[in-house]
């Protein structure tokens, strides 16, 4: 018999949606068919890693996911929800907007658990603090591909850290971005991989 | 002032090129239908249209060229390039917004991947798009004896300044395709490209295009200065899809 596993990890949707709701005719336990879920975007992870698979079937894996997930959400009991990874302020900064990158990781980011305020593009330097403030997130990304923008990101990381006293929000860049960015802006880490973006998310949320 | 409807067509694969997917195997099942959806979807949702412009040369220094009526754009590659050059032509070629919209509300309704794919088919009938209309323009060119150099952009590593977009605007006005551009730099619907290509009978020679002369061109999905992309090149392709019609 073809395992969830597999089937999300070969990217067969109908297949893995045909799988879940027959688990769940058998009574299987929602947090374990989670559980499996899971596996299947790690093997897709994996291939992903072995240049096996490409961007898209990592989006596309988390878009099945999604869709999983809408049919387990109404019968996980609240207190067997999955733990939130964490929250996230995401955006494009001021005046950029180029936003597919950043759209991906954050798809990739909730099909991890955390919950992403997306600001979207060309975000002024207040508003995303003004997030950081409401929401209480702990990471900030922010996504640039644009040498003329580096400058805003900077303004918007230095504000951040200015009503932050305590350093208790991570950095986050992502885009055409490297070491030297990373540096200049002030950022506590860059990115210019999705996955690679969400595992830092992870580390520094403990998960 | 010419206006130009382009007809271009591309196959999935430009598409996984544009993604930089250099798949080994062949790719899911899932993955080449969501490919040929998008392809589909794609080719209903573009109206590639150009418009170009010839502006004689004033002067030209190092790392500078002055228009007649002007205007000044400051590369030192397109200085070197296109110094000698008797006129400059401008060239703005978009997709129009439709697509950008689409891309929009994938991204809206959660569905990530329909984005992606659909956003790098946009990226693929751009840079498609750019190169026929270019090549069209140098055929043109060729006919009347004049010689043209490859095309170069504004904002690129060998022309890091984006503000001279300002000045082909300026002389292009291309509001009638829709075409608008920000504070940045950057241009509105987001498939949009400004080219720039030199006019002249005794130019120097270059690389076969701009790729070889970006930072970019090893990690670039798009790049043509590798080995292994077949090169349809702006400089010598009389043989370039000449699809596109001046209207
Ligand atoms: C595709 C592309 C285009 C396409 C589509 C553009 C679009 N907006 O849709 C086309 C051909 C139309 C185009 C046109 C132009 N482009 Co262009 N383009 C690119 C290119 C090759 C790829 C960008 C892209 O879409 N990548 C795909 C996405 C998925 O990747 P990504 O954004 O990097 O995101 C990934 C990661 O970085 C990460 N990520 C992103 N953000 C974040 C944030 C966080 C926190 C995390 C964790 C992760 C993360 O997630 C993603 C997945 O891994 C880049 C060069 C490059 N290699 O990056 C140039 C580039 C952006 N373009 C450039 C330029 C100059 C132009 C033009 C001005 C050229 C011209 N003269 O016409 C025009 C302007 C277009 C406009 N509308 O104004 C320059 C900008 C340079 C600058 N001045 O700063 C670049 C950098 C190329 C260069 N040579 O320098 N372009
Ligand atoms: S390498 Fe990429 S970014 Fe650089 S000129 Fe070529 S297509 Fe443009």
């Amino acid at each position: 018999m073809p395992s969830l596993v597999s089937a999300l990890s070969e990217l067969n949707e109908n297949l893995a949606l045909e799988l879940v709701q027959e688990r769940m005719l058998a009574g299987a336990p929602p947090l374990d068919i989670v559980e499996e879920c899971k596996s299947g975007l790690a093997a897709v992870g994996e291939r992903y890693s072995r240049g096996e698979y490409f961007l898209g079937d990592l989006v596309l894996s988390a878009e099945i996911f999604q869709e999983i997930m809408q049919i387990l959400n109404p019968v996980l009991m609240s207190g067997e929800k999955p733990p939130a990874a964490g929250k996230i302020v995401f955006g494009t900064v001021e005046g950029d907007i180029h936003d597919i990158g950043k759209n991906i990781t954050i798809s990739l980011l909730r099909c991890h658990g955390f919950q992403v305020y997306d600001l979207g593009v060309n975000v002024p330097p207040d508003k995303f603090i003004y997030w950081l403030d409401k929401t209480g997130a702990k990471i900030l990304c922010l996504s640039s591909l644009l040498t003329s923008c580096f400058e805003a990101m900077q303004r918007t990381v230095r504000l951040a850290r200015l009503v932050d006293q305590d350093r208790r929000i991570r950095v986050l860049i992502g885009g055409l971005v490297n070491e030297r960015v990373k540096q200049y802006a002030g950022a506590d880490e860059w990115v210019t991989d999705a996955r690679r973006g969400v595992e830092l998310c992870l580390q520094w949320n403990g998960v | 002032m010419n206006f130009y409807d382009l007809q271009v067509e591309i196959t999935t694969e430009d598409i996984y090129r544009a993604e930089g997917a250099g798949y080994q195997q062949p790719p899911q099942p899932a993955t080449r239908e969501l490919h040929r959806r998008m392809l589909q979807e794609a080719q209903r949702l573009v109206r590639p249209r150009g418009v170009s412009r010839t502006v004689a040369v004033a002067e030209a220094g190092e790392r500078w060229i002055r228009l007649a009526g002007g205007g000044v754009l400051t590369s030192r590659l397109l200085a070197r390039l296109a110094g000698p050059a008797e006129s400059l032509v401008l060239i703005i070629v978009t997709l129009g917004e439709a697509i950008d919209r689409r891309v929009e509300e994938y991204s809206r309704h959660r569905l990530p991947a329909e984005a992606y794919v659909l956003d790098a088919a946009g990226s693929a009938f751009i840079d498609a798009a750019g190169r026929q209309l270019a090549g069209l323009i140098t055929e043109q060119f060729q006919d009347r004896g004049l010689k043209t150099t490859i095309s170069l952009g504004p904002g690129h590593s060998y022309w890091p300044e984006l503000q001279d977009q300002r000045v082909i605007f300026d002389l292009l006005q291309p509001a009638d395709l829709g075409v608008r551009v920000l504070a940045s730099g950057l241009m509105l619907p987001k498939k949009t490209v400004s080219l720039v290509m030199g006019v002249g009978r005794d130019l120097p020679e270059s690389a076969e295009n701009h790729c070889h002369y970006c930072h970019l061109k090893r990690s670039c999905p798009l790049s043509r200065a590798g080995s292994g992309h077949a090169d349809t090149h702006i400089r010598h392709d009389a043989s370039a899809p000449g699809s596109g019609r001046p209207s």
